[in-house]
C-alpha cells in the first residue's frame, strides 16, 4: 500500500517536479511537526493548508496550483488511514543483550514522536522504556518490550515490559522506596511510575514480571 | 566479552574534559569510569568536566553512573563538574526523584571551564599570599 507521503509526492511531482515536491512536503511536515505518513485526521487539517501554501509558492500558475491542491485533497482523503488500519504504531523489542536497552529506548522515542508526543514527553517515555528494559536484562536476563500507540479519547502510548524471570518478591517494599537494591531497581521502577500516567505491575515469584505503563497525550 | 568502546578524554591545560557525544550503553559508562580514574592518576589534573550536552536520554542508571564518576574524581582531589544537561533530561530526572547530588552542574562547557579556572586562580592567589607571609615572617 502506498503511504500518504508517497501519494502526495506523486501528485505534487506532476505539477512542480519531484525535487520541489519533496521539499514542499518536508517543509510542511516540519512546520506542523508531523510525519505525513502517520498523521491523525486532526493533524491532516493543519498539514494540508501548509502543503497548499507551498504549492502556491512554487507552481507555475494559479490555475495549476488550484488544480494541484484539489487533487491533493482527493488523494489524501481516499488514502487509507494508517492509524485506523492498525498495526503500524506497534512494535516489539526483544531484550536479550545489554545494547538492546539502547535500541529499546531509541525506538520508543521514535514511536512516541510518531504518535504525536512533544519533545519533553518523548524523553520521558524513552527514559521509562530504558528503565524497564534494563530491569529485564539485569534481573530476568531476557524478555521483551511491547510499545503501542493508543487511539480514541485517551490517545497516548502503552508500554508493556514482559519477562519470565524470577519475579519480584516484595514488590510493595520496592515501590514504596523502602527497599534499596545494590543495583537500584527500586529507583528505576519508582521513577517510571512517576513519569507515567498509569502504572501496573504483575509479578509472581518463579513465573515472571509484567510491567504495564501508559502515558496519555494532553 | 569484547572490550567496551572508550570515550575520548581530552586534556586542556590542567583540566580533563569528557564530552559524551554517543549513545551511552551501560558498558560504555563503566569503561569510562575506569578510564577517568586512570587518567586522573596519570596526570593529576586540577579539574574534570563531564559534558553531557550530546546525551539525549539519561535514565536512573546512567545519571547515577555519571554522578559516581564525579564523586570518585572528587575523592581523588579533582574538582569535578557536569555541564550541558538538556532541559528535557533535567526535567525528567527531577520528576523521577533523581538528582546529581554532590556534583556541581553548569549550563555549558564554557561556564564550567571558567568556573574551574576562576577557582584555580583564587587558590593560586591564596597560595601566593601564604608564600609571601612565610617570607615576611622569616
Amino acid at each position: 500500500m502506498s503511504t500518504r507521503g508517497d501519494l502526495a509526492l506523486e501528485v505534487l511531482s506532476g505539477y512542480c517536479g519531484s525535487i520541489v515536491a519533496r521539499s514542499i512536503l518536508q517543509g510542511a511536515s516540519a512546520s506542523c511537526g508531523v510525519d505525513i505518513d502517520w498523521v491523525t485526521a486532526e493533524q491532516l487539517t493543519r498539514l494540508v493548508p501548509a502543503i497548499e501554501s507551498g504549492v502556491r509558492t512554487f507552481a507555475s500558475d494559479p490555475e495549476a496550483a488550484r488544480e494541484c491542491c484539489h487533487r491533493l485533497r482527493e488523494v489524501l482523503d481516499q488514502a487509507e488511514d494508517p492509524l485506523q488500519a492498525g498495526g503500524s504504531h506497534e512494535l516489539r523489542i526483544d531484550v536479550v543483550a545489554e545494547y538492546d536497552v539502547v535500541t529499546a529506548r531509541n525506538h520508543a522515542k521514535t514511536l512516541a514522536a510518531e504518535v504525536g508526543f512533544g519533545a519533553s514527553e518523548q524523553i520521558k517515555i524513552a527514559t521509562v522504556v530504558s528503565e524497564l528494559a534494563r530491569n529485564i536484562f539485569q534481573y530476568a536476563g531476557e524478555g521483551h518490550i511491547d510499545i503501542r500507540g493508543l487511539e480514541g479519547e485517551q490517545a497516548g502510548v502503552e508500554i508493556a515490559a514482559i519477562d519470565h524471570g524470577a519475579g519480584i518478591r516484595d514488590i510493595d517494599a520496592v515501590l514504596s522506596g523502602g527497599y534499596k537494591s545494590k543495583t537500584g531497581m527500586g529507583i528505576g521502577l519508582i521513577g517510571a511510575r512517576r513519569l507515567m500516567d498509569a502504572f501496573e505491575i504483575d509479578t509472581k515469584p518463579g513465573v515472571g514480571t509484567t510491567v504495564t505503563v501508559r502515558k496519555y497525550m494532553r | 566479552m569484547a572490550e567496551a568502546m572508550h570515550l575520548p578524554i581530552i586534556k586542556l591545560y590542567d583540566t580533563l574534559i569528557v564530552s559524551i557525544q554517543v549513545e551511552l550503553s551501560d558498558r560504555v559508562v563503566m569503561q569510562l569510569k575506569d578510564d577517568v580514574g586512570d587518567r586522573i592518576q596519570d596526570m593529576g589534573p586540577r579539574g574534570l568536566i563531564i559534558d553531557v550536552s550530546g546525551v539525549e536520554i539519561m535514565d536512573s542508571y546512567i545519571s547515577r553512573a555519571i554522578r559516581d564518576i564525579g564523586l570518585m574524581a572528587k575523592l581523588m582531589g579533582v574538582e569535578t563538574v557536569i555541564s550541558g544537561l538538556d532541559p528535557n533530561i533535567a526535567m525528567t530526572l527531577v520528576e523521577m526523584g533523581m538528582d546529581l547530588e554532590g556534583v556541581e552542574t553548569f549550563l555549558d562547557l564554557e561556564t564550567a571551564f571558567e568556573s574551574i579556572h576562576l577557582r584555580a586562580d583564587t587558590e593560586d592567589e591564596a597560595l601566593q599570599n601564604i608564600d609571601d607571609r612565610i617570607r615576611w615572617s622569616q
